[in-house]
């Protein structure tokens, strides 16, 4: 029986609280469908049956879409839910058949969504401190992820979990396919936490990054052009060979970065980069990580809200993930002159001829293109960017998780 | 190729360069290596150990066990010091965050503390030269000894390392090696003279069949035949301390990941 509740696109109005509890259990499947509009397929049991013409709609529509194992998969041990298109199920069938096998399942399963990191029903626990639970989360190829939540959340965790230096109790963490621990997933992961440690302070840049690169397998030649290369462009060149000791914070937080980039990894996992720089320097890492926009895979975990504002999607976890929604960036333009008329944006005015705009990023284009066509009777003073309206409602959504769950 | 670009970096970038950035610290820890062999030098020339009969030349003895005792001791130091380093100054995790396995790591972090030793070696066996010592060297069993004596050393700096890894702060075991080499190896006096008991402590050092072998493959030109006394019981110790090492190396290894404290300190 086809229990498909809509392939429409979902709105918080249309939102029902499953009383399923395998569902409830896992926020994040029914958060991603609605924060990203595409469908919600939700099967009495938990589990979800399709046949072939809805499932190529369904394929068509959401990249990740939890559907029920058939038996013989089930008789081999794999979960009963699983998500169809997700690399865990790829990672799954990839480390069950041999070799010769491998390339079919590509043909068959890999349909144009790669994920670059999956955690999988992963939990973490300090002696009795729970720092991480049940936390499933897929980071697609090419996308910025910002991990945000407050303090003790578990952001740095789910950090160090994916660069390897952490084994999780249960559940596993997997890059491009391989365990987060295996030397194959870590030579494509850069990872940084803002310490003003992890670098040799007694020898130059250049020294430290090469040591680094020489590590991931770079040649000495590679590794030295690499490192030349990088802190050239992180606006360290003419300081590359001094003492690290010599450098300030913001140039330590610079060479950290450029320490994790330097064998050239699919994946930057960053831990608050720009934590106690100043404003310049602050500028300048944040102009270079959104450089990396589509190079690279990029998982953020931050509080402030410059960082987050380079999100594609900001996910707001405090030990599960409690709500991941697209970054809902907002967009404030200051006006001055006469308007007239400015179909589907609302224009308020502020005095003495000057008019804020707010609207979403999405329309910003359209914003100024009508702006344009009023042939300069209107001058742009100013353009802001926000992108608090995430967090915002994932802070919301979190204080009505707590009354409804009775969450301590 | 990758090997010897990383083994580069262990020893030239991190060992050497670092090492010598302290400029202090470099010319402390030479005068240490050589000090030690003028001082006992000298109280062999006023006892007149070299009369002693259990030890025809006493300075030649001495040269011998003073060279190669720094990599019992101070190479375990130096692996467990540069873990412990690494920790205090936030390295291990980003060398733990790199596609090195972590045998691999122990095993390169173990090389520069080889190469120092070895420059401490070769100095005070010049040295020995200087104090008018004769070397009568077989090299082949001078280089078989020497190699078994430095897979041994391996082994203790596994250990020695895997036990920082999990304690973080005070090592037994390089407080071990200290003393044993001092007082149980056979370094500046023969192991004969020891109290039975304390002589059965000193035959389980590798350190002890190592010197024994040595001197007679340095001094005397013995070939491996006449040294296969000394080599068997080395070959064994040598042996029992990798496995010991390895298994407890992953087992630090694993346990650090486990309980999530590769950063702490």
């Amino acid at each position: 029986m086809i229990l498909a509740r809509s392939l429409l696109p979902i709105t918080n109005a249309t939102y029902h609280y499953s009383s399923n509890a395998s569902v409830r259990k896992n926020p994040i499947t029914r958060d991603r469908a609605l924060n990203r509009g595409f469908i919600s397929i939700l099967g009495a049991g938990g589990g979800i049956r399709t046949h072939a013409g809805l499932r190529q709609r369904i394929l068509s529509a959401a990249p990740l879409t939890w559907l029920e194992c058939p038996p013989p998969l089930t008789w081999l041990g794999h979960p009963r839910r699983f998500c169809y298109t997700s690399q865990a199920f790829k990672d799954f069938l990839r480390e069950r058949y041999p070799t010769p096998w491998k390339s079919l399942i590509s043909i068959f399963f890999d349909n144009g969504c790669v994920s670059a990191v999956i955690f999988n029903h992963v939990t973490k626990r300090f002696g009795h401190v729970i720092a991480v639970e049940d936390v499933y989360l897929e980071i697609p190829e090419g996308r910025i992820v910002v991990l945000v939540g407050p303090n003790g959340a578990g952001k740095t965790t789910l950090l160090r979990l994916a660069a390897g230096i952490l084994i999780p109790d249960s559940g596993y963490v997997s890059v491009y396919g391989y365990r987060s621990t295996d030397p194959r997933a870590k030579r494509r992961v850069g990872f940084m936490t803002p310490m003003d440690r992890g670098v040799y302070w007694r020898i130059s840049a250049v020294d430290n990054l090469v040591f680094f690169g020489a590590l991931y397998g770079l040649s000495l030649r590679e590794a030295r052009a690499r490192a030349i290369e990088l802190l050239r462009d992180l606006g360290l060149g003419e300081r590359a060979n001094d003492w690290v000791a010599t450098y300030s914070t913001g140039m330590m937080r610079r060479l950290e970065i450029a320490r994790a980039l330097i064998h050239d990894p699919d994946v930057l996992l960053l831990d608050e980069p720009t934590s106690g720089i100043d404003v310049d320097a602050k500028h300048d890492v944040l102009n270079f990580i959104r450089s990396l926009r589509g190079e690279k895979t990029i998982v953020l975990a931050s509080h402030d809200p410059q960082e987050i504002e380079l999100a594609d999607t900001v996910i707001y976890i405090n030990k599960r993930i409690l709500n991941e929604a697209p970054a809902l960036k907002t967009v404030k333009v200051l006006i001055r002159g006469d308007v007239g008329n400015l179909d589907g944006f609302n224009a308020e005015s502020i005095g003495q001829g000057e008019y804020v705009v707010v609207t979403s990023i999405d329309r910003f284009n359209e914003l100024i293109s009508r702006l344009a066509m009023l042939n300069g009777r209107v001058r742009v003073v100013d353009i802001d960017v926000e992108v608090a309206t995430a967090e915002g409602n994932a802070r919301r959504m979190e204080r009505v998780m707590r009354r409804r769950e009775g969450w301590a | 190729m990758g090997v010897l670009d990383r083994v580069y970096a262990f020893v030239v970038i991190r060992g050497w360069k670092i090492w010598i950035s302290y400029k202090t610290q470099v010319f402390l820890t030479v005068i240490n290596w050589v000090i030690p062999v003028f001082i006992y030098f000298f109280i062999g020339l006023t006892l007149g150990f070299g009369k002693f009969s259990l030890v025809r030349d006493y300075t030649a003895f001495m040269v011998i066990g003073t060279a190669f005792q720094g990599y019992f001791s101070a190479s375990v130091v130096t692996l467990a010091g540069r873990i412990r380093n690494e920790e205090l100054i936030g390295t291990l995790e980003y060398l733990m965050a790199s596609p090195l396995k972590p045998m691999a790591l122990m095993m390169y972090n173990t090389i520069w503390g080889l190469v120092i030793n070895s420059m401490s070696a070769i100095m005070v066996l010049a040295i020995g030269a200087g104090l008018g010592v004769q070397y009568h060297v077989n090299a082949a069993s001078t280089l078989l000894f020497l190699l078994l004596y430095l897979l041994s050393i391996i082994g203790l700096n596994l250990i020695a390392g895997a036990v920082v890894l999990i304690v973080k702060q005070g090592n037994p075991v390089a407080l071990f090696t200290s003393v044993a080499s001092n007082l149980l190896g056979g370094v500046v006096f023969p192991i004969s003279i020891l109290p039975t008991w304390l002589r059965y402590i000193s035959y389980s050092l590798s350190l002890t069949w190592a010197l024994s072998g040595l001197r007679a493959a340095m001094l005397n030109n013995y070939g491996i035949p006449q040294l296969l006394g000394y080599l068997w019981p080395l070959a064994v110790l040598t042996l029992a301390y990798l496995v010991i090492g390895i298994s407890l190396s992953n087992y630090a290894f694993s346990r650090i990941l486990r309980e999530g404290t590769v950063h702490m300190y």
